[in-house]
């Protein structure tokens, strides 16, 4: 029993709707987002009936080879496809919901996730670098992308604190310096093998270098893994370290300009750079995943989306660690399960519809949560019986 | 914590419930399944061609908006032929019967791999066509671990990812390759005879090989009819790099930078950014202003939503051929493994008439059609390498 | 005739009765003017006249017929114009831009310019109100900006204008200005209303005056009937609130000190000028002043917020002008705040997580590698909830769920328990009731006989006398007296405080 508790009491503070990291423990962080996703599956598939196809089939083919779901002959492969996607939008998640905890907008994931897939690939091919052991190799590299992506997002964090530049503005500014610098420069030139008929983008990536597959025949590699201990990390990092007291605590009073944590003698500029530059090495560590994992090398088209997807991860997440494990999962299973509704003559239209509208319900979380508090309200008024404890 | 776990449990148990009643296809037809890169299907350009080689070509169905197939009428057959393949009605181009296509659109880079086991391993599809250069990695993977199912591939040849030489030919795997130079060098001649302001501008997508080749057959088309037009090495020919295939807005930008600066003929090898560069010369003023863009990849000038009025002439690459030939090497059981490059000679690229006759003489047309036919007797060699030294060293025919 | 009246006006704050039954009249083309100290209630007034606040309830009339004011743009309708204290202005626009805003010139569809200048220059020349119209605001010293303001009103049409302290930001060359401008006005027939807490510049300018106190009307009087003094007493009255025991001091060593601290406020005007204390163990030293006199910008100085022009500052001994808010409170400083919401806590933490912020980064409370010990945490934070009888009570309901009251217990319990030896209270009791004022003075009390120096920043003139050893009277910057309680009354306090008997134009 009180092994029990101490479960429950673990995943409350996992999802931050604890007593401790939340005051009142509020149960709405966790009803908002599966409201919102509900919301979304089933305005989903009013729109699949309204264009004339059967919405109980597609959600069969959706979830059927989403690979969360076992049984099927292809289930294997698409555990390992739906487990890499997971990583791969969870780090951009994370690096966007830690931001959000410092009371930043990190817009800048997607260029931050390019500065890292670069440094990575770099650190994969480099010379020096390549004789490297099996397991130390992929490693290097992830270290040097975290970096990497960590730098270019604290560039943003210090124009921020030392001229007064927005980071929403700022990360965009640098998202463009990137996508010129790589794509229009290092994927040419220094970082392109001599011109050949056969090839195009950077250097391939040393085998060494790239990540463990766990699940053989899948190509499922360790980053799943990885990605699970980036999320404890943070999650440990934001509230179990002084740093992330300190930077929750800005985070709460960024919005409207307060400034107890500076009262209290907190270096607010310091931590916003700290905040960013860890905001960053998460992005860069999904640079990391693309190229170690998928790629093996930078592809002369740019790697477009992932940082604009952690946007969305993050707010279904609620911003916090391990809600942005769960919110890659999910949208990891629409985007794996798409390609069955695409085979069945759905278009892939229909999971980026239920994607927009579980990401817009969140943004409309407000609304979402007045109306499931008044609902609660009125439950409560009809039992007129103390609600039993275990619902908080 | 009780009524969220129930929660949960109803939604995985109505998931399951759902995942038993899958429907399945009847067994006779023939499956050629297709993956599209990220650009998709409505890309106007490479994405399209292919779809219109297996879907239109040779399974004669039509691609109902939205998701699904309808049969295709005989006279919406013949008049896809008529826009599509007037250079190649000695091909003997008709449907194919029992082809089902089955095609996956890509959202992002890592759906290559998983979007092509799905379709040899789930959807038993004979063959299974990988659309582009960017799915070369992927192709060959998934061809090696499924040796029973052929692949084709258009526009690339697997390389090694250490040597960059070409990996061994796969006996299930044909890469179709074209010589976009050949076509490139044609629209370039026309270029060259057709510019009042002797400046020509070049919009390049992405610096990948076959990209490559238009850039240096273009060139060389410029060197030959226009030396003026060329300058020394092709520094004349205003040549820039939207570093996207996809950037619309990017592609309208250099087109009016480059018409800013005199330039009348423009021509863009860089799939949807290209569309940009139609835009800009529309809002310029067109051919009223002696103003043409050159297509390329298809024949825009039968596009609507593009601007035909003002689409001089176009360098075709008949992905959609290719895709068709492939086809019905399955059918025929003709299919071999290994490199299949096609040219001038057998109708795989070409020119687009559109407004050519408007803007050329009858003689110079003649002349054109002078060059293609030196082309296909190897008396000309247009060049596959477009840089500077490269084609100043390319040495230009004389007489045509 | 009564070009405004007011009839038995109330407005209820949640716990506060900003105005209480307020009635008067003002008489069309009159100069009236309402003076108070802040908290008065007169900003409340105006902005029910305005439309800006409903009041709970009474009425008002306006050319002696009863109306109902929803909005600005109702005020506005019935001919009523403000001048902000802080202006509505646009920098970048220009003067004629600023001015025509909202209600432009067209020629067609189209913003007519020129036009608009032209009806801008001959509004300045009619009304002798000088400004170039093409000149772009930001360009302009702050009369010309006022001046851009009220020609704006005037533009409107207004025939009531609403003065909210106007000089505040003025230097007296600008403010003798604006009173040639306002004299000007009332020439032309426009009534207007002066709103200010300084006593020279309403006896200087106003026909009659409305002092306004703890939200009621202490009276209204002819300019001629009345002197400086009076205005003073009837503004801070004489009501003492609660008896403070007193509690001998045993004055130690000296804690704090500065010697002629110069600093800017964020505009960029000195508004501290010049000022040398020192806090010993053991006393409270106490500064009073009205409002805007100079205590934000020398607190935000003491604590590390704005660097000081020039000046020294030492806190135990160590020059403490350059440094960081950490170094001072490293040094020994802790700092009761009066804007809980803003400065004081994190209201989304929890009190368990607010108590020891400051030195959540020492032992116990971390583990002194990084890590955050909460249960050594929650032990303290119900300690002190228990100590401080911090309702409701529970360490994990956040600082924000709180009333003002427990929020202050709990800032006193941080920064008490914060290893210190000088403690800044700035206006520790304000918006505090009764319970809980208490308690804040028990608690310094006891501070002071445990040998803290303390430093009592306060509005409240009897809360000065009740608590500090000595007195110094902030007056636009400066500091122009120091006295202690048994010296002095609250009555020459108050004057001191508003600067009779003190020459402004030298202090200047």
């Amino acid at each position: 029993m009180s092994d029990n508790r101490n479960i429950v009491r673990w995943i409350r503070s996992a999802f931050g709707f604890d007593r401790q990291s939340n005051g009142r423990g509020d149960p709405l962080k966790i009803l908002v987002p599966l409201v919102s996703i509900a919301l979304a599956l089933i305005l989903g598939m009013v729109v699949i009936a309204v264009s004339g196809r059967d919405p109980f089939e597609a959600y069969a083919l959706l979830f059927g080879d989403s690979g969360l779901i076992p049984g099927s002959a292809s289930w294997k492969r698409e555990f390992a496809e739906l487990l890499l996607k997971t990583a791969l939008y969870s780090a951009t998640g994370l690096s966007i919901a830690m931001a959000f905890k410092a009371g930043l907008f990190n817009i800048g994931a997607e260029g931050q996730f390019w500065v890292g897939a670069i440094a990575a690939t770099f650190i994969g091919y480099w010379g020096p670098f390549a004789h490297l052991p099996r397991v130390i190799h992929p490693a290097v590299c992830i270290l040097f992308a975290m970096l990497a992506g960590g730098c270019w997002a604290a560039l943003a964090g210090y124009l921020k604190v030392k001229r007064g530049v927005n980071e929403v503005i700022g990360t965009i500014m640098l998202n463009w310096t990137a996508w010129f610098l790589i794509t229009g420069w290092l994927v040419l030139g220094p970082m392109a093998p001599i011109a050949t008929k056969f090839i195009s983008g950077t250097y391939y990536i040393a085998e060494t270098a790239k990540l463990t597959r766990i699940m053989p025949p899948t190509r499922l590699n360790t980053s799943i893994l990885i990605a699970l201990v980036a999320a404890y990390a943070t999650w440990f990092l934001l509230y179990k370290t002084t740093i992330g007291y300190e930077i929750r605590a800005i985070g709460h009073t960024a919005v409207l300009g307060m400034e107890a944590p500076r009262a209290q003698g907190i270096n607010v500029n310091k931590r916003i750079v700290q905040a960013m530059f860890l905001a960053g090495a998460l992005s860069g560590l999904g640079g990391a995943f693309f190229i170690l994992g998928l790629q093996f090398q930078f592809p002369n088209t740019a790697i477009m989306g992932y940082g604009w997807t952690g946007i969305g991860i993050a707010l279904i997440g609620q911003g916090e660690p391990f809600g942005v494990i769960l919110s890659s999962l999910f949208i990891a299973a629409l985007r794996t399960g798409a390609t069955s509704m695409q085979v069945a003559g759905i278009p892939k239209t229909f999971s980026n519809i239920i994607e927009g509208l579980a990401v817009g319900f969140i943004a409309l979380q407000v609304a979402v949560r007045f109306y499931l508090v008044k609902l609660m309200e009125r439950r409560r008024l009809r039992k007129a019986a103390p609600e039993s404890k275990e619902a908080v | 914590m009780r009524k969220l776990l129930s929660v949960l449990l109803v939604v995985a148990l109505v998931a399951v419930v759902f995942t038993g009643c899958k429907k399945e296809e009847p067994a006779t037809a023939i499956k050629i399944g297709l993956v599209t890169d990220v650009g998709g299907r409505g890309d106007q350009s490479f994405n399209d061609s292919a779809m219109r080689g297996l879907e239109t070509w040779a399974a004669k169905k039509a691609y109902v908006q939205g998701g699904g197939y309808s049969d295709l009428s005989d006279a919406d057959y013949a008049k896809s032929l008529e826009d599509y393949a007037p250079d190649l009605t000695d091909k003997g181009i008709v449907a194919i019967p029992n082809i089902q296509p089955v095609i996956l659109e890509s959202k992002s880079q890592e759906d290559y791999i998983p979007n092509l086991t799905k379709l040899a391993a789930d959807e038993g599809c004979t063959m299974i066509i990988g659309v582009g250069f960017m799915l070369s990695d992927a192709v060959y993977t998934v061809a090696k671990e499924y040796p029973g199912t052929k692949f084709m591939l258009i526009d690339a040849v697997p390389a090694d990812p250490v040597t960059y030489a070409p990996l061994p030919d796969l006996p299930n795997l044909v890469c179709y390759l074209f010589k976009e130079e050949q076509c490139g060098y044609l629209v370039g001649a026309i270029a060259g005879m057709a510019t009042k302001t002797n400046k020509i501008g070049y919009i390049g997508g992405v610096p990948v090989p076959p990209v490559n080749r238009y850039q240096a057959g273009f060139l060389a088309g410029i060197k030959t009819t226009n030396p003026t037009a060329f300058g020394k090495n092709g520094a004349a020919v205003s040549q820039v790099y939207a570093n996207s295939f996809i950037d619309q807005p990017k592609g309208k930008q250099i087109a009016q930078t480059q018409i800013a600066s005199g330039a009348d003929i423009l021509f863009h090898a860089a799939g949807a950014t290209g569309n940009g560069m139609f835009e800009a010369i529309k809002e310029a003023g067109g051919p009223g202003k002696g103003l043409w863009g050159i297509g390329v990849d298809v024949d825009m000038g039968k596009n609507p939503n593009l601007y035909p009025d003002g689409t001089l002439t176009c360098a075709i690459k008949h992905v959609d051929y290719s895709v068709y030939m492939a086809t019905k090497s399955i059918v025929d059981n003709t299919f071999t493994g290994g490199v299949i490059t096609l040219s001038l000679l057998d109708g795989g690229v070409g020119w687009a008439a559109d407004h050519v006759g408007d803007v050329l003489s009858a003689a110079q047309i003649a002349q054109i059609e002078n060059l293609r036919q030196m082309i296909i007797a190897g008396t000309v060699t247009p060049p596959e390498d477009p840089a500077p030294a490269a084609v100043g060293a390319w040495v230009a025919p004389t007489s045509y | 005739m009564n070009a405004l009246e007011v009839r038995n006006v109330c407005k209820m704050f949640p716990g506060n009765l900003a105005n209480d039954n307020i009635s008067l009249a003002v008489r069309k083309g009159e100069i009236f003017a309402i003076v108070g100290e802040n908290g008065a209630g007169k900003s409340t007034l105006m902005n029910i006249i305005y439309g800006i606040y409903s009041p709970t309830s009474g009425e008002i009339l306006v050319n002696e017929k009863p109306v109902r004011i929803r909005s600005a743009e109702d005020a506005i309708a019935l001919k009523m114009g403000m001048v902000h204290q802080e202006f509505m202005l646009i920098p970048r626009f220009t003067v004629t831009e600023n001015i025509v805003i909202g209600d432009e010139p067209h020629k067609g569809i189209f913003f007519d310019y020129k036009r608009a200048v032209r009806e801008v220059r001959d509004l300045s020349e009619r009304v002798s109100l000088s400004v170039h119209p093409e000149a772009q605001v930001c360009d302009l010293p702050v009369g010309a900006q006022q001046r851009v303001e009220i020609l704006k009103v005037l533009r409107r049409g207004a025939e009531i204008l609403i003065f909210d302290e106007p000089t505040a930001v003025l230097t007296p060359e600008e403010t003798g200005e604006l009173f040639i401008t306002m004299r000007k006005l009332q020439a032309e027939g426009k009534t207007i209303l002066f709103i200010s807490h300084k006593l020279k510049e309403v006896m200087e300018i106003a026909d009659r005056i409305a002092v306004l106190r703890r939200g009621k009307l202490q009276g209204i009087v002819e300019k001629q009937d009345t002197s400086e003094e009076q205005l003073a007493r009837m503004m801070v009255g004489r009501d003492v609130v609660l008896e403070i025991p007193h509690v001998e001091s045993h004055v130690g060593a000296e804690a704090f000190a500065c010697h002629d601290i110069h600093v800017r406020n964020n505009r960029g005007f000195e508004a501290v000028k010049g000022v040398s204390f020192k806090v010993h163990g053991g006393e409270i030293v106490g500064i009073a002043g009205v409002q805007g006199n100079g205590q934000d910008e020398l607190v935000n100085a003491m604590i590390g917020f704005t660097r000081p022009l020039s000046g020294s500052m030492e806190l135990n001994g160590s020059n403490m002008r350059l440094v960081t808010t950490a170094a001072l409170r490293k040094q020994g400083m802790s700092y009761i705040t009066e804007d809980r919401a803003r400065r004081g806590l994190v209201m989304p933490y929890t009190v368990r997580d607010n108590v020891v912020m400051g030195q959540h980064l020492v032992r116990p409370f971390s583990n002194g590698r990084g890590g955050m010990r909460f249960d050594k945490i929650a032990e303290f934070a119900e300690g002190k909830v228990r100590e401080y009888d911090i309702r409701p009570g529970d360490i994990y309901d956040t600082a924000g769920s709180l009333s003002g009251g427990n929020q202050q217990k709990l800032i006193l319990a941080r920064e008490l328990s914060l290893p210190h030896n000088f403690l800044i209270a700035s206006q520790p009791t304000r918006g505090l009731d009764v319970g809980a004022t208490e308690f804040v003075y028990h608690k310094l009390l006891e501070e002071k006989q445990a040998g803290k120096a303390i430093l009592l920043i306060s509005l409240e003139l009897s809360e000065i006398m009740g608590l500090a050893d000595r007195i110094l009277v902030l007056f636009e910057g400066r500091i122009v007296g120091e006295t202690t309680p048994d010296k002095t009354t609250e009555e020459a306090l108050g004057l001191l405080m508003l600067g009779v008997g003190v020459d402004t134009k030298v202090a200047s």
